[in-house]
Order: structure tokens, then C-alpha cells, then sequence
């Protein structure tokens, strides 16, 4: 109610006044430019220090439990081919590379392993002079999905990668495993999906959880979800191809083949 | 921009930081295992409930089969022989199954099933013959019960059986016929999933999934695209460099509000409100409003849905309390106006940012920011927050009624 | 300073977007990340799943995402059962449904057999599972099946388990016609294990006192 009053009558501010009140203090004008050029560039670094975040996430197929241990020699003497075959998402080169790693996984299991990486023009870059394998194991990886966001990128840019760019990757790896027949035996799609965060603000802040709050098997800065990946893939692969192999074992009616050792015995029989 | 004054409290926020983050780390690690421990279980009790719902979704799916196709033309005893539970979950879940059977059983007589009681047919059984000793159920073993004067009272015996497999629960169910062969003679395997959401049937109105699918499929179509809602709320402004500072508004507005996608994850609104203080003021306001559901993708049945809003809204205000919206030195035709008994009037765009939490999309309360970009000039209208941008010159908070 | 803050609380606000992503982060651990079974899925199947999430596929291609991650979440979280047990009851339905067809298959048409049905496994529950599941599919099928099981003689068990898996189970199968406990018209269905190693069952059939492995 007294402010009814005071506001009855308008105030008159006479207009030399009103032009004082708008300009700061004068001592301040001299600090403002170099405090935000220091600022500017204080963030123009954090900028170009920010990195990627590559959150892995297993989906269907990588995400189910295995019981052979990788490190075990699990097909001893066991002549397996492995072919990667590229596709859009896998050139030659790429192929070879995924070859390398799983023959080097199946050879630390004892395997002995040839790799086939067959050329775009369909031809087989390796003869056939060694024997059937016992197994064919054919791999082929797709990219399933990708999405990213314009206005994310743009909001990305606008500040200074505080808000992260997100791009997202889905891949499908076919898995296919033949006897040495060409009968196949399993297969199976592991699908993997991968979510880049590209920013300082993510990256600080996942680097600062890393670093005080997570424990080592929970952290995702890094490396981290590459070696997860190829973890999961390699155990797969492996329990996949031991399934293929007693199946196979199994529908020959356990006749031996040269060099391979018994597998362990069940714990309980009929 | 004073760099001291920016770098002081960031230094000190950071060191803050660096003393309060180890400090939970370290309650989160040292008593690690009896932390774990715990979640673990409070984890199991959520998903022992789950299963407990999903259980009961399938012996209602059960029964209602036998409802729509009878087991049995007559009315026949059955004993109740075995109920088992998923690997790695006790024996409670058991006694709740067989509990909600029992009763659907009982409050459903079109099925033809009599649950007959029997405790030597759970019984161990133990026959020893020439070709040697056989310990089994009693309900595997007719024949021995009936040589030893122990009949079963029914010559069907029910099997349940539920079991997890990944992201279902299978529950498969057998009758056998108690006699040599043990013939099964009706068979039914039924499944869910943790996605799906768990029906709640009455025990005395069985629906099938699917009809019970199709009402929940209307509920959510009869929540209408459009509402009408309610808001009262009070507005306030930050005081100016002078004494006379702006009082309170309260409005009292309303209109219509539409969902713009499926899952109400977005809304929009507009709406028209009123504010009248007795001698002082009278105001009115047109607002368009957008809201985003910050919490959750879609907006919950049950659960309070928390929405963030940016609107503009036109207000007018005429009145005495219209003056401290002034933002101009009052002219000569001002002054005779007001001299002349005509009260000030005040007409200015607002924005406002703000957050509001809803339950059932019925009743809401929010609060806000507003920004009025004409009044930056204003002396008697001071700012909450000054983002240097942009400030913001107005608070405040509303109750909502959506009908 | 308050750009800064707006700033910041702007990324929030980006990230607080991605609390519903099933995948790891700030508000999800990798632990609960990876008790999601997720899978892609077509929006029309989305949307017949989830209604309430999903809407209806436009009917008109705008080239927008037209596809939905499905994620459900696992009744028992990663370690709580033995990892073979996990993985043989977690595909149960699935492979016990191919090897009955498989098994079926060996029955000529026209004759009718009464099945019966057994697991071996190294767990005693688990087989008791997978035996059930066995019989309750196929009955539901409309297979004629027996609840009993053919019962060797205690030395016959004893003999039989020094034997491999490759011999025992023939064995078994001609002493179960030795000794009278499967006539002609009865069938004997095994799943079983043959190595610790094995995440698949695999399945025999004893039919006149012959065993033949079906996988």
C-alpha cells in the first residue's frame, strides 16, 4: 500500500543522470579486453585438447555369457580357416587386419590357422593346397546403423564443444562356421554399437569420473571400449567355433581326426 | 568482465571439487563388497517382484485357456504335484504361485479343475525291487502309493514350471495322468518378457493378453491430444536501484494445450490470462508456451513427469502499479494524464524459461524465469539473473489443472 | 561467469537427453549397460511392442531414422547363475525346439511312438529343466509323451559312467531294449552335454536299440 503511494506520482530523472547510470565503473573499462582475450583463449584450448569418448555397448549376441577360456588350448592341432570377407564397410586391408587378429586368437588356443581374405573381384587370394580345414569360419561386418545430429553439431561449434557432438555406429559381424564339408555348422550376428562423444565438457567430465569415482572395470575414457570389443568379440568367436567343432565332432559320431586331442569328459554320464 | 572476480570463485569451485569427489570415492570403495552386497540384493528383491508379476500374468493366461477350452469335459481332481522356480531363486516364489493358482482355480469353475490335495504325492518315495531301489516323487510312482494304501485321491496330477531365459519368464505346465504310463495329457508353454508391462487381472474377470493388450492400447488412445489447462500463479520482479520496487502479480490464465508427438514428450500451449488487484491494476496476457519432458522419453502413467518450458507471452497492465514499468523519462502529455486522473498504462513482451512437474498430466506446479527485453532501462526493475546476454528481470511460480 | 554457467548447464542439459541411452555413461555403469539384451528392430515392430514409446511408421518414407533400439532387460544379471547354465537355459526353448524337429523327423510318418524324455547334465536342477521344457514342447506339439523315464539298473550306471560320452550313450540305449524298458513303439529322447566347455546341448535318439545323434 505505500508503494501505491510512491507509485502515483512519476518520478522525473533528470536526463543528464539517466546517462551516467548507464556506463559501469570507469576502472573496470581498462580490465575487459585482455581478461576475455585470456578467456577466449583459455576455452580455444580447452577446445583443441577435448577429445573423443567411444562408449561400447554390446547388443544382441556379444552380450551372452561364455564358458571357453581364450587363453586355454581349445582346439589343439585343429586346422581352421578364417575368412573375412570385405563388404562396404570393410575394405581389403581392414579385412586382413580383422584376419590377423583372429587367427593370432585362435592360434594362442592351439589352432593352426590359415587366413583368406578374398579379393573385391570375388577371387580367392589363397589356394587351397594344404587340406580341407576342419573349420571354415567366415566373417563379415556390416554397418547396421549411424546417426548423428546437424544441430548438435552446430550447438557443438557455437560452444566451444562444451556441448558434445554424438555420432553412433551399429555394426552387425555375420558369423558363419562350416565343417570341412561346407555343411554349416553355427551361425550367429554379434552386434556391437559404438557412441563417439567428440567435446572438452565430456571429456573432462569422463576423465575426472575415470579418474576419482570408477572403478578400473567400469571405466570409459581411453582405449576402453576397443579392448572391451575385442574382448567380447574374441570370446565369441571362440565359444562359437568350439560349439561348431563338437557339433561336427559329434555328427561324424566322434570319429577321430589326426592330431586332435580328446576334449575334457563331462562331469556326470548316464 | 572482471578476470579476478571470474577466477576466484572458479578456483575455489574446482578445489571443492577435488576435496568432495575423493571423499566419495573413498565411501564408495572402502566398505566395497557389503555396498555391493546390498545393491545385489535390493536388486534381486526388485526383480523377484517382477518375476512374482509376470508369474501371476501367466497362470491367469493359463486359466483363462482352460475358461475358453476346458482340460477336462467334467469336473476333475487334480493334485497340485510340483511348482518349480527359476535356477537360483528360493522357495517364497513358490508359495505365491501356488497361492494365486489356488485361487484362480477356485474362482474360475468353468475350467473343470478340482484341485485335490495329496501330500504323499510330493512325498519321497523310496521302492526297492529285484531290479533294484528307485527314490522318486510319490506322484511318479502311482502305482507304489496304491500298493501302499496311500492313493493319490485324483488320478491327474499338475505340474508348473517357471523358468528365465534371458529377458523372459517361460512357464510351462503339464497334467499327467497318474497311472503306469504316466501319459501327459495336456500341455501349455506361455512366456513373457521384462518388456512387457505385467496385466493385473482380476482373478473372477480373466481377459486374454490379447483383449487385455487392446484395453490398454484404448487407455492410452482416449488420453486426448488436447487439454485445457489451468494456471494460478504469481509473478514478482527483482527490485531496481530506486525505493520503489514492483509488487507482486497474481494470474490467473487459461486456454489450450496440445501434445505434439505420441509420447507427450512435447507440448505446446496457449494460453490467455487475467490479473486484477482492487485499485491498483489490471492486466491481461496472451502466452505461448513449448515443453519438453526432461524426464524420460515418454511421460508416465504413474510416476510425476518433469517438463522444461520456454514461452513469450504479450502483457498488458493498466493501473497504478503499470508506473513502475516505466522505462522513459515521463513527458509533458505524460504528466497532464496524470494529472488528469488517467492511470499508467504498461504493455511489453516477456520470455520466460522454466520447469514444471506434472503428475498424470492433471496437476502441475512450475516456477520460471522471465526475461522482459524492453525493460532493460527501466529504474524501478532490477534483474534476478544477469547473464550478460540476456536478463532476467521476473520469478516465478504456478500451480496447473489440465482437464 | 554466468555465460560459463549457462554454457555448462547447457551440455547438461544435452547429456541429461542421453539418460534414457541404454548404453554406459555418466548416469548408467557398464555392469547395467550390459544386463540389456538390445537389438535393432524395424519401427512398424517397435511400434507393435511399444505403443506407447514408438508411433505408428509414417506412411510416406520422409528418409527420417525409421528404425528402434529394443533393449530388455535380463532377469539375471551378468554372474549370478554359472555362465554354462546362463547360456543353456537362456537358449532352452530355442534348441530344444530344432532338436525335437530334428528328432521327429527320424520317426517315419504314419507310425505313432510314445516319447519319452531325459536330460544329462552336469547340474542336477538344470537338467531337471531342460527335460521338462522337453516333454512340455512336445506335448504341446502334439507329441505323445511319457512323464516316466526308462531306469538302468544301479551297476549298469556304474559301468556306463566310466565309459566316454560317445560309448555310453549306445550302450544305454541297446540295454534299454535288453531289458525291455522301451518297445518298439517307444522312443527315447537325451539331451546332454558332451564337453564342461559346451554352451549347446546336443540330443540323441534311441529308437529299437539303436542310438543315433541328432546334434
Amino acid at each position: 500500500m505505500g508503494n501505491h503511494k510512491n507509485a502515483a506520482k512519476p518520478t522525473i530523472v533528470p536526463l543528464a543522470l539517466l546517462q551516467a547510470t548507464t556506463i559501469g565503473p570507469s576502472r573496470q573499462l581498462v580490465a575487459q579486453p585482455a581478461g576475455r582475450v585470456l578467456l577466449a583463449l583459455g576455452m580455444l584450448l580447452i577446445c583443441f585438447l577435448g577429445g573423443c569418448v567411444t562408449v561400447y555397448q554390446p547388443l544382441v549376441g556379444l552380450q551372452r555369457p561364455t564358458v571357453v577360456d581364450p587363453q586355454q588350448d581349445n582346439f589343439a592341432g585343429q586346422k581352421i580357416r578364417v575368412r573375412c570377407l570385405p563388404e562396404q564397410n570393410l575394405n581389403s586391408k581392414q579385412a586382413q587386419v580383422l584376419c590377423t587378429k583372429i587367427s593370432t586368437m585362435f592360434s594362442n588356443q592351439g589352432a593352426i590357422v590359415q587366413t583368406v581374405v578374398p579379393s573385391e573381384r570375388g577371387t580367392s587370394e589363397l589356394d587351397d593346397t594344404e587340406g580341407l580345414p576342419d573349420l571354415t569360419i567366415d566373417t563379415k561386418v556390416r554397418l547396421v546403423a549411424e546417426q548423428s545430429s546437424v544441430l548438435l553439431v552446430m550447438a557443438s561449434v557455437w560452444t566451444l564443444t562444451l556441448v558434445p557432438q554424438i555420432v553412433e555406429y551399429t555394426f552387425d559381424h555375420e558369423v558363419t562356421i562350416r565343417d570341412r564339408d561346407g555343411f554349416a555348422l553355427v551361425t550367429a550376428t554379434l552386434s556391437a554399437r559404438f557412441i563417439r562423444y567428440f567435446g572438452a565438457g565430456v571429456w573432462a567430465v569422463n576423465g575426472l569420473l575415470d579418474w576419482l569415482v570408477r572403478s578400473p572395470d567400469e571405466k570409459l575414457g581411453g582405449n576402453v571400449g576397443s579392448q572391451d570389443f575385442s574382448r567380447d568379440l574374441y570370446r565369441q568367436l571362440s565359444q562359437l567355433a568350439f560349439t561348431a567343432n563338437m557339433r561336427a565332432r559329434v555328427m561324424r559320431s566322434f570319429a577321430q581326426t589326426p592330431g586332435v586331442q580328446p576334449a575334457l569328459p563331462p562331469q556326470e554320464n548316464p | 568482465m572482471d578476470v579476478v572476480a571470474v577466477t576466484k570463485p572458479c578456483l575455489w569451485a574446482l578445489c571443492a571439487t577435488f576435496w568432495v569427489l575423493p571423499l566419495v570415492a573413498r565411501a564408495d570403495n572402502e566398505p566395497f563388497d557389503a555396498v555391493d552386497r546390498a545393491k545385489v540384493e535390493t536388486l534381486r528383491a526388485d526383480v523377484a517382484g517382477e518375476i512374482q508379476l509376470q508369474a501371476y500374468d501367466l497362470l491367469d493366461e493359463l486359466v483363462f485357456g482352460w475358461n475358453q477350452q476346458p482340460v477336462f469335459s467334467t469336473d476333475t481332481p487334480v493334485v497340485l504335484a510340483d511348482v518349480s522356480v527359476p535356477v537360483g531363486f528360493g522357495s517364497g516364489l513358490q508359495a505365491l504361485v501356488e497361492t494365486h493358482f489356488a485361487s484362480l482355480i477356485i474362482k474360475n469353475p468353468r475350467t473343470h479343475v478340482l484341485l485335490s490335495h495329496c501330500p504323499q504325492c510330493t512325498s519321497v518315495v523310496v521302492r526297492s525291487g529285484a531290479k533294484g531301489t528307485v527314490i522318486s516323487r510319490g506322484a511318479q510312482e502311482p502305482q507304489t502309493l496304491q500298493q501302499a494304501g496311500a492313493s493319490a485321491g485324483s488320478r491327474h496330477a499338475l505340474f508348473l514350471d517357471f523358468e528365465v531365459e534371458g529377458s523372459s519368464l517361460v512357464l510351462r505346465a503339464r497334467i499327467t495322468r497318474l497311472d503306469a504310463d504316466l501319459l501327459i495329457v495336456h500341455a501349455k508353454v506361455l512366456s513373457t518378457s521384462t518388456g512387457t508391462p505385467a496385466l493385473l487381472r482380476s482373478d473372477e474377470r480373466l481377459k486374454s493378453a490379447g483383449e487385455a493388450r487392446q484395453e490398454y492400447l484404448d487407455a492410452l488412445r482416449g488420453r486426448s491430444v488436447l487439454a485445457v489447462p489451468l494456471h494460478i500463479g504469481v509473478r514478482t520482479y527483482a527490485p531496481g536501484g530506486r525505493t520503489v520496487g514492483a509488487p507482486a502479480f497474481v494470474w490467473l490464465s487459461g486456454g489450450v494445450e496440445a501434445s505434439l508427438t505420441q509420447k507427450r514428450a512435447w507440448l505446446g500451449s496457449f494460453t490467455v490470462g487475467a490479473s486484477w488487484s482492487p485499485q491498483l491494476h489490471v492486466g491481461w496476457m496472451a502466452q505461448a508456451r513449448a515443453s519438453r519432458l526432461l524426464s524420460g522419453s515418454e511421460s508416465s502413467l504413474t510416476s510425476p513427469d518433469i517438463y522444461g518450458f520456454i514461452a513469450g507471452s504479450v502483457i498488458s497492465i493498466y493501473g497504478k502499479d503499470a508506473a513502475v514499468f516505466q522505462d522513459r523519462v515521463p513527458n509533458i502529455a505524460n504528466l497532464i494524464s496524470t494529472a488528469q486522473g488517467n492511470d499508467p498504462q504498461a504493455v511489453f513482451a516477456a520470455f520466460a524459461l522454466g520447469l514444471e512437474i506434472r503428475v498424470k498430466n492433471r496437476i502441475g506446479v512450475g516456477a520460471f524465469l522471465e526475461t522482459l527485453p524492453t525493460m532493460t532501462n527501466a529504474q524501478n526493475i532490477g534483474s534476478y539473473v544477469d547473464l550478460g546476454i540476456f536478463a532476467f528481470q521476473s520469478l516465478g511460480v504456478e500451480a496447473s489443472l489440465c482437464f | 561467469m554466468e555465460t560459463l554457467v549457462f554454457l555448462v548447464v547447457m551440455s547438461f542439459v544435452v547429456l541429461l537427453q542421453r539418460s534414457s541411452d541404454p548404453s554406459a555413461g555418466v548416469l548408467r555403469s557398464k555392469q547395467d549397460s550390459r544386463n540389456l539384451e538390445c537389438q535393432r528392430i524395424s519401427q512398424a515392430e517397435a511400434h507393435a511392442r511399444h505403443p506407447v514409446a514408438v508411433p505408428e511408421p509414417a506412411a510416406r518414407t520422409t528418409g527420417a531414422v525409421t528404425d528402434a533400439l529394443d533393449c530388455q532387460r535380463l532377469y539375471m544379471r551378468e554372474g549370478e547363475r554359472p555362465a554354462r547354465d546362463e547360456l543353456v537355459l537362456s537358449s532352452m526353448r530355442h534348441d530344444v525346439a530344432e532338436l525335437i524337429a530334428t528328432a521327429a523327423a527320424k520317426i517315419p510318418k504314419g507310425q505313432s511312438a510314445v516319447w519319452h524324455v531325459d536330460a544329462f547334465y552336469p547340474d542336477q536342477a538344470v537338467a531337471s529343466k531342460v527335460a521338462v521344457a522337453a516333454r512340455t514342447q512336445m506335448a504341446d506339439m502334439g507329441f505323445t509323451v511319457s512323464d516316466r523315464v526308462p531306469l538302468l539298473a544301479a551297476g549298469d550306471i556304474a559301468v556306463l559312467g566310466r565309459m566316454p560320452p560317445q560309448q555310453a550313450y549306445a550302450v544305454a540305449c541297446s540295454r534299454y531294449e535288453a531289458q525291455g524298458l522301451l518297445d518298439d513303439n517307444h522312443v527315447f529322447l537325451g539331451f546332454m552335454i558332451v564337453d564342461a566347455r559346451e554352451g549347446q546341448l546336443h540330443a540323441g535318439l534311441c529308437r529299437q536299440g539303436q542310438w543315433t545323434w541328432l546334434r
